[in-house]
């Protein structure tokens, strides 16, 4: 049964956030699938374990859906004619790559806050300069991941 | 994971929150590491990855190293 349900509830929760650019609520993903909020959000919490569905800290909320954010983010991408919001900089190109769609990065430099887009069209990043800094090791990625 | 104008952006950021310098990645091996990994996330059969799956991504794109092992 939590199986079947976790595997409803990925399927879902993604459909969702492409569809509407933001995380369902639990209410929303409990009715959607004949199911209580209570199993919702134990389910997101079994999947939470793989680290690409998170939930927020109050438990009561999505995070993270990844590559997409399912709160608002400095992170904006424009593509499939809707603004999606990733966690990072990496999740943001993740977005473009995910929905295999023309997109534009809207984010800025880490440092300085000055605007950096990145344009991604056939499939192709047409931004050059820049990098991406990731300040925590790969092994300690989520025991910091707002540092990551 | 943050974007940066510039190494010495990178340089300045580490300084003013007390952070050591990390792993950075070109925005090209960016673009590929993020194609692999979330290329087919969308995928009715999509699977995460395995740790070693996840490791020779890392390695195609060049990111090889302490930094970059993959926690067990």
């Amino acid at each position: 049964m939590s199986a079947g349900l976790e595997t409803a509830l990925w399927r879902f929760t993604y459909e969702a956030v492409v569809r509407t650019g933001r995380g369902p609520s639990l209410r929303e993903a409990a009715e959607a699938l004949g199911a209580s909020e209570s199993e919702v959000r134990a389910a997101y919490q079994r999947l939470g374990e793989g680290h690409a569905i998170l939930l927020d800290a109050s438990g009561e909320g999505l995070w993270r859906i990844a590559p997409f954010s399912a709160v608002p983010t400095d992170f904006a991408v424009e593509a499939g004619g809707r603004c999606y919001f990733a966690n990072c900089a990496w999740d943001a190109l993740g977005i473009c790559a995910a929905l295999h769609a023309d997109g534009m990065v809207r984010a800025s430099c880490g440092c300085c806050r000055q605007p950096m887009d990145l344009a991604v069209r056939g499939g192709i990043l047409q931004t050059a300069e820049g990098l991406l800094h990731i300040a925590v090791p790969a092994k300690d990625w989520y025991q910091d991941v707002v540092f990551t | 994971m943050l974007l940066f104008r510039s190494e010495r952006h990178v340089a300045r950021w580490c300084e003013q929150w007390q952070r050591p310098r990390g792993g950075t990645l070109d925005l090209a091996q960016a673009w590929e590491l993020a194609r692999a990994w979330y290329g087919s996330r969308l995928d009715p059969g999509f699977r995460p990855f395995t740790r070693e799956e996840a490791q020779a991504l890392f390695a195609r794109v060049g990111l090889t190293g302490p930094f970059w092992k993959l926690g067990d």
